[in-house]
């Protein structure tokens, strides 16, 4: 959705002004005069359980469960044709405003309806048996079996016309069977059958040991490789139960250390979408022209692999709980050490084109290899002295995750190697300034050729860095970044004071240790520039060597995607602190309300958002967009009184 | 979400029912009910059949080659490698000195620059791309395998040869495509799966042209004599890709000898991969002459049986019905021209394209795209069969009068007639006329200048305006009914037209020194269009004159990027800079026009100006380009694969 700065919204009278292109004016493209897009889902969740008792075995239960999950969802997108009104800029009325011209300008000139629906039902069943045992109020024993099978089947379908006798009437019923379709969505299967079982024991509540195992099966993997086994164990010593520690450590009230290791199996996804059936060799269905007539056809939906099994998470963790100084004090530490093996992934970046295997149809592999480690912690502090209560609390974590083994482009350089980095790392060219002056240029020894598309060079135009050393700026100067658009740590800071009918509460957040590619927008004849890259800008007035020159549609080379557009200058990296709640209240007395009939009165002002420092400026930090196309956050102050009758 | 609110209810209403039927009485007939339900769960529990699930909207591939429809099916599928044809929004005439291509962004001003190399390849189409060619050659070799094979339970042997012919056909036009742009190319004949070693090298160019050659033979032997719905392979068709793939092979870019000496880069042991490094020229334009001849004996084209010229109107018309194909019912477009066509991608209502929207003037809220150079319109002759020239004083002041028909049928320039603008832009403009320049214009008593509609300062999407000051519309149905911008044009798309046959046949006849046959069928050509008679038999002179006729015959159809590599005269064509051409309307003494403005030679002075412009595309031939690179990831997944000339491995 763009608009021109210098085309108007709407004209004197009301009449919505011209688009870029497609007719999408935002003023009216915004609105129901374009017709509406709706989604219905309806959900009814039931779960029955069955516990009992074995009556003889003290301690033993035996528990059944079933749960239906039914839903069925409609859409409905109806898109009705627009007019937008245009000025010849010389003809003016009579009362001196412009002549307009209106004409349709939706790309359609007849209104259309699409409509889906979808039907879904999930089933669990779950039996469980379950024994617990005390002996002598010393060695607590709880032991745990069962199983659960799950089935997920969905099927809908979709209809579309066009041609309505009335747009008045958003039904399907008013449309024309000419030029209609008709197809199925929402499609799908799904079957997992799961045996686990816990063994949990302690003694005395000091000494704590679990171990837990799961033997998941799943339809997404071939027979012989459906299923998993999955153990994890965790123990645990409470140091501060012990006479030695009670005795020696007193201003520690209790202390906890603990560990635990566990595997936990993963399905195989691609794009967040789960990949299912690909140990089959299937056809999808498409379409072709033939004689004048659309006619059905088969193509390849997939190569099989028969040969690819769960990918496994090994997560370990050791940590410790603590409370001190009359437990006004608590603290947590967690670090811990995830290594996700036999990764499903496809084998996108080996496998040469003149297979003919087009990368959609790769089948998942257990082909990678990623570790991800960090640590988390809290600390936090809560007393009253009298009328006066205070809180104070930090928290924080940090993790940073790395490729061990992903399938890479054979060949590809080490510095521009995906191993070794972080997930999603961004591959870069080297920013290095801008040429200021034709003078720059002159000096400049480097073979820009390659990405420039045949362009001279122009002052305003960005320099990087040869990494190669060739004397050629080429892919080759692009590095892969040891960073990815995730911050590596991210904490929180809280206080909370009250005294007497006062009350108050801050909350901040931030993050480091992230990048985010920013400023890439629609622009020039097509959209306008953001206000920070028009501001900071290569102009011959103001000639700079940070600021590259603007181009119209970032057709330079270094904002042009088919050549160097992703290089550093756009990164930024996206740490913030940010003043996310501050809320100050004021309780009424109770007594003196009682007397009016109302039990509770507050009175309240809080902010939110209120301030942020950040690197990128332009926008929120906390956008995951490169050209701000982001829902923002908004800065909000609210004064409010709440009553309780 | 869970509705908790209604599962909790439902659950404690359960445990209410059942706790206090099984607990409160614990008879033995609760522990037998029990128990019969725990060992039926456990049962239950060991069966994993339920696992196996039945993929629900996909077939399996093992059943498609049980029943002719569904193999029939699976073979539909691979036409659709020929994607829109030519009608990409980025047409390959951009790509040429045929046409600039208006909007920024999409990699063409790499190709033209000569700056594509194997990082930044530039412009790449779908319909010759090298993974999408592989991707449909291998759905043709899986087709083979199993039509050849013992499995399949298709018993009907005629629908059977017709797959196999068509079949064989398209693997011979994707390798086409593939040796074309690239030069030999790996000869993959084989299904792979994930396990196998999937390193292939180039075979050399000769290996290829049999390769294609043979299944060109195969697919007529297989489709001869049989009947085939339109838009299908045809034996004729098969023909078709013969000559082209033989004219070609003839070709100086593919004489071993000639390419290096105009490449002198190329090694030793990349020549056989891109040319014939032994055998005789013209032996292969023998070859080339009789596939063509093949082609011509075997179907009659539209209007080539004439002795001498039409008029000028009918020859726009012919060539404006051929471009349509028979896919327009516009007044005077004769829908017979369809006979032209040999092979095409042809589109109905449920399946179109929006050509007229992607080429047309702003001013009609289309967005120029392909847009005409100086440099095509200059070379359209005078009706007389001159050259023109903007030496010549009258040519000048009246460049587009009296031109080669085809000119009219295949340009719009300033102040042509062309669709009713107030279906789409109001009544701005009753004579709706292009208008690319500025003109005069009476406004309150005093004059203005200002610039016409289609232009990149009109009133309307003026970001959508031609640079080059020309629009094209050879293949935009005239049809005034078709609102460009709102509706979609049944035009299909020539892959081949039989006057390709032809000019193949002249070409390899020229260049084996049978002049007088190559002359008479060129006249044929230029009699249709309604241009004179060319009379020379000079071998050198009708090579010049041919060249020029192929250009302008077949304009926008994707010959002209290929023909100046084949003939290795790049350089001093595509490599020309870009020409615009700037149109200024001065009120003559004592006249003068108030809005709206039209065209009126009685009224304004006309002044037109051709300039060469390098501010949107500063072309330049680099001899790399006569064999496109192959991306430096493609290299580094298939270790054998050898880069082209000038590119790094």
């Amino acid at each position: 959705m763009r608009g021109r700065p210098n085309e108007p919204a709407f004209w004197p009278h009301g009449e919505p002004g011209p688009a870029i292109e497609y007719g999408y004016n935002p003023v009216v493209s915004t609105t129901d005069l374009t017709g509406f897009n709706k989604t219905i889902d309806d959900y009814l969740q039931t779960t029955g359980k069955i516990d009992f008792k074995i009556p003889g075995v003290e301690g033993l239960k035996l528990t059944g469960s079933a749960s239906l999950d039914k839903s069925w969802k409609r859409g409905k997108n109806w898109r009705t044709p627009w007019t937008l009104y245009s000025w010849d800029k010389t003809t003016l009325l009579d009362d001196g405003t412009p002549s307009l011209t209106g004409s349709v300008s939706s790309p359609f000139t007849d209104a259309r309806l699409s409509e889906t629906m979808a039907n879904r039902l999930g089933v669990n069943l779950t039996a469980m048996a379950t024994y617990d045992k005390v002996i002598n109020n010393d060695h607590t024993i709880s032991l745990l079996a069962g199983l659960t099978r799950e089935t997920d089947k969905s099927s809908g379908f979709n209809a579309f016309r066009r041609y309505f006798l009335s747009t008045l009437i958003p039904e399907l019923s008013f449309g024309e069977n000419k030029e209609q379709t008709i197809g199925v969505n929402d499609i799908f299967t799904r079957a997992r059958l799961s045996y686990f079982g816990r063994v949990n024991y302690n003694y005395q509540e000091k000494y704590l040991a679990e171990f837990l195992w799961r033997v998941d099966g799943s339809y997404i993997f071939p027979p012989e490789k459906r299923f998993g086994f999955f153990p994890g164990v965790s123990v645990g010593w409470v140091l501060s139960k012990e006479e030695f520690f009670k005795d020696n450590v007193q201003f520690v009230n209790s202390l906890k250390i603990r560990g635990s290791w566990g595997q936990m199996g993963a399905e195989a996804f691609a794009n967040n979408t789960l990949m299912e059936y690909q140990f089959f060799t299937l056809m999808n269905t498409g379409s072709g022209v033939f004689n004048d007539q659309v006619v059905k056809t088969l193509w390849e939906a997939n190569v099989p692999n028969q040969n690819f099994t769960w990918e496994v998470a090994n997560n370990s963790n050791v940590g410790l709980d603590a409370t001190f100084m009359d437990n006004k004090f608590s603290f947590t530490f967690d670090y811990f050490y995830n290594q996700r093996s036999n990764v499903l992934a496809q084998r996108i970046a080996s496998v040469p084109e003149s297979t003919g295997i087009p990368f959609v149809n790769l089948p998942p592999e257990n082909i990678g290899n990623l570790k991800n480690s960090g640590y988390e912690f809290s600390l936090n502090y809560q007393t009253n002295i009298n009328d006066f209560t205070f809180g104070a609390g930090i928290n924080g974590g940090y993790a940073k995750n790395k490729v061990l083994f992903m399938d890479e482009i054979p060949g590809a350089p080490d510095y521009q190697r995906r191993t070794g980095a972080p997930t999603d790392a961004w591959l870069l060219y080297q920013y290095d300034g801008v040429f200021k002056d034709m003078e720059a240029i002159n000096a400049n020894t480097l073979d820009y050729s390659a990405i420039t598309g045949g362009a001279d060079l122009r002052p305003g135009d960005m320099k990087f860095v040869d990494y190669t050393g060739d004397g050629i700026i080429d892919g080759d100067d692009q590095v892969r970044m040891d960073k990815n658009s995730i911050p590596t740590f991210t904490g929180g800071l809280n206080l909370n004071a009250a005294y007497k009918g006062f009350d108050l509460t801050v909350l901040m957040q931030g993050a480091t240790g992230g990048l985010q590619m920013i400023g890439i927008t629609e622009s020039g004849d097509i959209g306008n520039y953001l206000d920070w890259s028009y501001q900071n800008r290569w102009s011959i007035d103001n000639p700079s060597d940070e600021f590259p020159r603007l181009s119209n549609r970032n057709t330079a080379y270094y904002q042009d995607g088919n050549k160097a557009l992703n290089n550093t200058y756009w990164v930024r990296n996206n740490n913030y602190l940010r003043l996310k709640n501050i809320e100050l209240g004021y309780t009424i007395n109770p007594d003196i309300l009682n007397k009016i009939g109302v039990k509770g009165l507050r009175l309240y002002m809080n902010g939110i958002n209120l301030f942020t420092i950040d690197k990128i400026k332009i926008w929120d930090p906390e956008s995951t967009n490169t050209s701000g196309q982001y829902y923002p956050q908004a800065k909000v102050i609210n004064f409010g009184l709440k009553a309780t009758l | 979400m869970k509705n908790t609110n209604l599962s909790e209810i439902f659950r404690r209403l359960k445990m209410i029912k059942k706790q206090s039927s099984i607990t409160s009485k614990s008879t033995k007939y609760t522990k037998k009910l029990f128990i019969m339900t725990a060992t039926a769960l456990a049962l239950q529990s060991c069966n994993t059949d339920f696992l196996n699930v039945t993929p629900p909207n996909q077939l399996s591939a093992d059943v498609v080659w049980n029943d002719a429809l569904t193999a029939q099916a699976y073979i539909n599928d691979i036409y659709n490698g020929f994607e829109q044809g030519g009608f990409n929004e980025q047409m390959l005439a951009s790509v040429s000195d045929e046409a600039m291509f208006t909007h920024p962004g999409r990699g063409i001003d790499i190709v033209n620059s000569g700056s594509s190399n194997p990082t930044t390849l530039g412009w790449v189409h779908g319909t010759w791309a090298w993974g999408r060619m592989y991707i449909y050659i291998r759905y043709c070799n899986v087709a083979m395998q199993q039509l050849n094979g013992a499995d399949n339970k298709i018993t009907n042997q005629d629908m059977k040869e017709k797959m196999l012919g068509q079949v064989h056909f398209l693997r011979a036009y994707y390798y086409q495509q593939l040796l074309r742009y690239y030069g030999g190319v790996p000869l993959v004949d084989k299904v792979y799966t994930i396990d196998d070693d999937m390193d292939i090298a180039r075979n050399t160019y000769e290996e290829c042209v049999n390769f294609i050659i043979k299944d060109c033979d195969e697919a007529y032997k297989y489709l001869n004599g049989k009947s085939m719905d339109k838009g299908r392979a045809t034996a004729l068709a098969s023909l078709a890709i013969k000559s082209r793939v033989l004219l070609y092979a003839a070709s100086d870019q593919h004489d071993g000898a000639k390419l290096k000496g105009k490449v002198s880069s190329i090694s030793h042991d990349m020549l056989p991969i891109l040319a014939y490094t032994s055998g005789n020229q013209q032996e292969r334009y023998k070859a080339a002459q009789s596939a063509a001849k093949a082609v011509m004996d075997a179907s009659s084209g539209y209007k080539l049986n004439l002795t001498a010229p039409v008029s000028a109107t009918e020859g726009q018309n012919n060539y404006k019905s051929i471009a349509m194909g028979g896919g327009s019912k516009a007044p005077n477009i004769d829908p017979a021209a369809a006979s032209e066509l040999i092979y095409a991608k042809y589109f109905i209502a449920d399946a179109n394209y929006t050509h007229g929207l992607h080429n047309g003037p702003n001013g009609y809220k289309n967005w120029a795209g392909n847009t005409p150079i100086g440099l095509l319109v200059d070379d359209y002759q005078m009706i007389d069969g001159t050259t023109f020239s903007w030496n010549n004083v009258s040519h000048k002041a009246e460049p587009y009068k009296n031109r080669d028909p085809r000119f009219y049928a295949t340009i719009l320039y300033d102040g042509a007639g062309w669709k009713p603008r107030e279906k789409i832009s109001g009544n701005i403009d009753p004579a709706n006329q292009i208008q690319t320049g500025t003109y005069d214009i009476l406004e309150g008593g005093t004059v203005k200048t200002i610039p016409g509609i289609d232009t990149r300062s009109g009133s309307i999407e003026s970001w959508n305006g031609s640079w080059t000051g020309y629009y094209y519309h050879k293949f935009i149905d005239p049809d005034p009914n078709i609102v460009d911008a709102n509706n979609f044009q049944l035009v299909p798309w020539p892959f081949f037209r039989y006057t390709e046959a032809v000019l193949n046949y002249v070409e390899a006849s020229i260049e084996l020194g049978e002049t007088t046959v190559a002359r008479d069928w060129l006249n044929k050509i230029r009699f249709r269009a309604g241009m004179p008679a060319i009379t020379t038999t000079d071998q050198n002179q009708l090579r010049e004159i041919y060249r020029h006729e192929r250009r302008i015959e077949m304009a926008y159809e994707e010959q002209r990027y290929h023909d100046v590599r084949r003939w290795l005269i790049a350089a001093e064509t595509v490599g020309r800079k870009v020409t615009y051409i700037k149109v200024s309307g001065k009120f003559k003494p004592g006249k003068t026009m108030s809005a709206p403005y039209r065209h009126d030679n009685t009224v304004y002075d006309y002044t037109y100006t051709p300039v060469v412009d390098n501010s949107q595309e500063n072309r330049s031939w680099n001899n790399n380009l006569y064999f496109r690179p192959f991306h430096r990831d493609e290299l580094n997944k298939n270790s054998l694969l050898k880069q082209n000339p000038g590119y790094t491995q």
